[in-house]
């Protein structure tokens, strides 16, 4: 097959649909990439018109420019929007399009999941946006701090907006992180063993990560205070045993990481580009991969530091401000790398350089105030000033806008195939630079004079005046300046000319692709032996052209991929992709419907919108698989693996263990919060305790016991081939009986948190009650969700999907009977144990 | 999947451990252990820094196994002794104050 048949098959194959469909029925990471992109832009272009209304209003004593009311949304949605609706899915969108460019990718582990979150995403953002346009956006500042956010403080929904407009929207950064997760590890170009991988894999690998750890306690918060403010649950309410320094450590829990979930990413650009730039490879490669570890764990040991003024006692105060300055050393690391590699290399000023010294002038200053409110006296002093604010900014629009600006430039001819023609660039740096600076170093001047953040007025004999007309100017220098970075690259985009390919002569596999990319990515899959493919084969785009690769010859009109063991990345299966589809839309939508239900308490129509979920959950899952077993598949230069349902762990399998992290993190949060509860709020002990009885617990670990050894059976008679030979009845007993088994022992489970919930204290009378309640809650519903899968499987053996070959879904089931069965019982010891010593 | 989860045990012990001592003094606290003396000994301050010692001993025993056992790959050998290296560090610095600072004031 010669190159060109290759490329049309392919691209018949990969296509988007034609025409309006293609945006709502896209599956192609290529296309959902940049509608993440454009999507985080437009809200980044809301939020700093936002940001202006800010500074329009604090440019003068006194000014009557906005209200109160309405100044106490504008900075909330501010906030809100560039933190949630900017920054997050500006990585999500980066990773999502770069990704399987770089890692020899036809495209990420699950297309419609990717396209599942960005219409969470999508419609969440658009909710919050709506709020803003109707008057009732949020406006209790960014983090939301109870009891101010508290139903008694803030009637109407505008909190509501937040705390169930945030969560819509994590939705999609879970979806993304487990994407990428699954999408890094095991679907590599094969030869791509770990310490080959391009940097900014193992960037959005940790950062994922730190998504699926950092998020859960902020969506487990946002649950606790949307049933404190619509159920009356008292998680937060001092006088009910509540408390409100609780929502302090679960925001913060997230908050701290998301700070180096924002900064890691771009890093990572920082790490990619500096080498091609400088014509060098990236200096101390495994050094700045152990750094990128090393901070991703410490930053989880920093949440305390934004609560030192909240009366913690000294020794645990003394820890975070331990580890606080501690986290500057791996952050150093990295530094000191980059500027090693400009050292060791030519480097050049393009534009993304430009932006890239930009960076280190303003993190280094935004690190070194960090440290600075890491220091306990220092941070009293400085605490809830605009000091706090100037050293966030240099930190994010440092630490994050600059290096992505860097990164839209560096990449700029890969998405648009056209080379940079118009200057403009250069100047709107400028006026993005000196703005920034202008703006934010007279904020850091007028914190120490003691202005304290988030107010919106001041008087004239404060001596505030001119630094704040000062850096109301500069704000609007940025604004201008970005708004010339926007046009730069519009029109380099739609105007300029073609460029050609791999204009940097980087070594990366994105840039072995003809420009703009075809929808398919590579017209056969590399074999890697090195960091930099192209530097080490520059004729490798031909060669994948001609077919001397991986999948190299389309085959019945299927979209065909490979997965790699872990760390080798050796050939495991052969993964067959879903085509395009707007069932990911259809379900996003309904998701959307169960939020909205709860936001405007329509609360008859929350159980249709579950079943809507469920059944195009259904859907989505029972079109995938084959009825029939499948030869082991010849991938080229003489290898042959079986096909991903073929085996034990598929991706669905990887992608659900992912989930489960994210699961347990948010079930450890909660038992964190009931630990913080109960020893630390006031009002404890509670009025009355749940009475204790030996049958459920009894009954419980005997249930949990028959659904774990049940699940067993049906896996350990698909590997035995015997199952298959030895008659109808033999062949199917086991399968009939032991989910049905399962099924029995999960249901036992099932009824005993619904007898808990049932029986338990009442929940708005005490906190105890509260998390009684959601614990139980919390264990039924995994109880249930692995009673529909367990059904699901039912009807997957009854329709002819599983085989003793085609056992992938078995695993998939298993797992999650086992973390069900898991999480039951943990739940029930919680319950219950506490009871025993009371 | 075993060489990525070498790059991780390190830090995850320091993270588990950071998180028991700061439970732990806090919960101390909050029962007014922080006030019981057994033959001279605060009980609380002796407890924590227990922990703090068999955190850092434990690191070590991780970083002596890293040294010892062999990996798929020798680059995540030689990372995961530097992330072990990063947990010690971070224990030592980190966890310090239990041997100086007032526990529950």
């Amino acid at each position: 097959m010669n190159a060109l048949k290759r490329h049309r098959l392919l691209t018949q194959i990969w296509a988007s649909d034609p025409g309006w469909k293609r945006c709502f029925t896209t599956v192609s990471h290529t296309d959902l990439g940049r509608m993440f992109l454009a999507a985080a832009f437009f809200f980044f272009a809301v939020g700093g018109v936002l940001a202006m209304l800010i500074r329009a209003q604090l440019a003068s004593p006194h000014a009557a420019f906005m209200g109160p009311d309405i100044y106490n949304q504008v900075f909330t949605m501010h906030g809100t929007m560039m933190m949630f609706l900017f920054a997050i899915p500006a990585f999500e969108g980066l990773a999502v399009y770069l990704l399987p460019k770089m890692l020899g990718a036809r495209d990420l582990a699950f297309p419609r999941l990717t396209a599942y979150g960005f219409w969470c995403y999508a419609f969440g953002g658009s909710m919050m946006l709506i709020s803003m346009l109707v008057g009732l956006a949020p406006d209790g500042g960014w983090f939301m701090y109870p009891p101010l956010t508290g139903a008694a403080a803030s009637p109407g929904i505008n909190t509501d907006v937040w705390l169930l407009g945030v969560t819509f929207v994590e939705i999609s950064a879970i979806c993304a992180a487990v994407e990428l997760c699954v999408s890094i590890l095991k679907f590599r170009a094969p030869g791509m063993s770990l310490d080959k991988m391009p940097i900014f894999a193992w960037y959005a690998l940790v950062t994922a990560l730190m998504i699926l750890t950092g998020f859960p306690p902020l969506i487990l918060g946002s649950i606790l205070l949307e049933l404190e403010r619509a159920f009356g649950l008292p998680f937060f309410d001092t006088a009910l045993g509540g408390d409100s320094l609780l929502w302090q450590h679960l925001f913060w829990l997230f908050g701290h990481p998301e700070v180096y979930i924002i900064f890691l990413p771009a890093a990572g650009l920082i790490s990619t580009i500096i080498p091609v730039m400088s014509r060098t490879p990236l200096l101390a490669y495994g050094w700045v991969v152990a750094s990128i570890v090393a901070l991703a764990f410490l930053s989880f040991g920093l949440w305390v530091h934004h609560m030192f003024a909240t009366g913690i006692p000294h020794m645990g105060v003394a820890f975070f401000s331990a580890a606080s300055t501690l986290v500057a050393v791996p952050t150093a690391v990295q530094v000191f790398a980059w500027i090693g590699t400009m050292w060791q290399g030519r480097p050049q000023l393009h534009m993304p350089m430009l932006y890239i010294l930009g960076f280190f002038a303003t993190f280094v200053i935004g690190g070194l105030t960090g440290v600075m409110l890491a220091i306990v006296p220092f941070d009293w002093q400085a605490h809830d000033t605009a000091f706090v604010t100037a050293h966030l900014h240099y930190v994010l629009f440092g630490g994050f806008v600059f290096p992505v600006l860097a990164g839209l430039y560096y990449y700029a001819p890969l998405v648009t195939g056209r080379r940079r023609f118009f200057r403009i660039g250069e100047y709107a740096f400028a006026l993005v630079f000196i703005g920034f600076h202008g703006t934010f170093l007279a904020m850091h001047w007028v914190g120490l004079l003691g202005q304290r953040r988030r107010i919106y007025t001041y008087d004239a004999d404060m001596g505030w005046g001119v630094i704040n007309l000062i850096s109301s100017v500069g704000s609007f220098v940025l604004a201008i300046g970005l708004a010339m970075v926007l046009l730069d690259l519009a029109l380099n985009a739609y105007v300029a000319i073609r460029g050609k390919r791999n204009p940097w002569r980087a070594g990366t596999l994105e840039w072995s692709m003809m420009l703009p990319p075809s929808t398919y990515n590579f017209p056969s899959l590399p074999r890697v032996t090195s960091r930099e493919p192209l530097i080490e084969t520059p004729d490798l785009p031909t060669r994948l052209a001609r077919g001397v690769g991986y999948l190299a010859v389309p085959r019945d009109n299927r979209r065909e991929m490979l997965t790699v063991s872990t760390t080798r990345a050796e050939p495991e299966s052969l993964v067959i992709y879903p085509g395009n589809t707007a069932l990911p839309m259809c379900m996003a939508a309904v998701t959307g419907s169960f939020f909205l239900s709860l936001l405007f308490k329509v609360y008859w129509f929350t159980p249709f919108a579950v079943i809507g979920v469920i059944a195009l959950a259904w859907r989505w899952v029972w079109g995938l698989g084959s009825r029939t077993d499948e030869a082991d598949q010849n991938i080229g230069f003489g290898e042959t693996v079986p096909h991903a349902t073929q085996t034990n762990r598929s991706q669905g399998w990887w992608g659900s263990a992912f989930l489960m992290i994210a699961d347990a993190t948010l079930f450890g949060s909660l038992i964190f919060g009931y630990a913080f509860l109960w020893t630390i709020a006031p009002n404890w002990p509670p009025p009355q305790w749940l009475a204790f009885t030996l049958w459920e617990p009894l009954i419980g670990v005997a249930a949990a016991g028959l659904a774990f050894f049940a699940a067993r059976q049906s896996p350990g008679c698909i590997r035995q081939e015997t199952c298959k030979t030895e008659g109808t009845t033999r062949r199917w007993f086991p399968w009939r009986l032991s989910p049905q088994l399962a099924l029995v022992g999960l249901s036992t489970l099932a009824v005993i948190f619904v007898n808990l919930l049932w029986r338990a204290p009442s929940p708005t009378e005490h906190a105890y009650g509260a998390v009684l309640c959601v614990i139980s809650a919390y264990g039924l519903f995994h109880v249930l969700l692995a009673i529909l899968m367990l059904v699901f499987f039912i009807f997957r053996i009854r329709h002819g999907f599983i085989s003793t070959r085609r056992r992938a879904e078995v695993e998939i089931v298993r797992l999650w009977i086992d973390y069900a069965v898991l999480i039951g019982l943990v739940s029930l010891m919680l319950i219950l144990s506490p009871v025993l010593f009371t | 999947m075993s060489d990525l989860l070498r790059l991780l045990i390190a830090p995850l012990v320091w993270l588990a451990a950071f998180s028991a001592v700061y439970g732990l003094q806090g919960f101390g606290c909050a029962t007014e252990l922080n006030d019981v003396i057994f033959a001279g000994v605060p009980l609380m301050r002796a407890g924590l820094i227990l922990v703090w010692v068999l955190t850092i001993a434990t690191l070590v025993g991780i970083l002596v196994w890293l040294e010892r056992s062999s990996p798929i790959l020798e680059w995540t050998s030689r990372i995961s002794r530097i992330t072990a290296w990063v947990a010690i560090v971070a224990s030592v610095w980190a966890l310090f104050p239990v041997t100086f600072a007032s526990i529950c004031s």
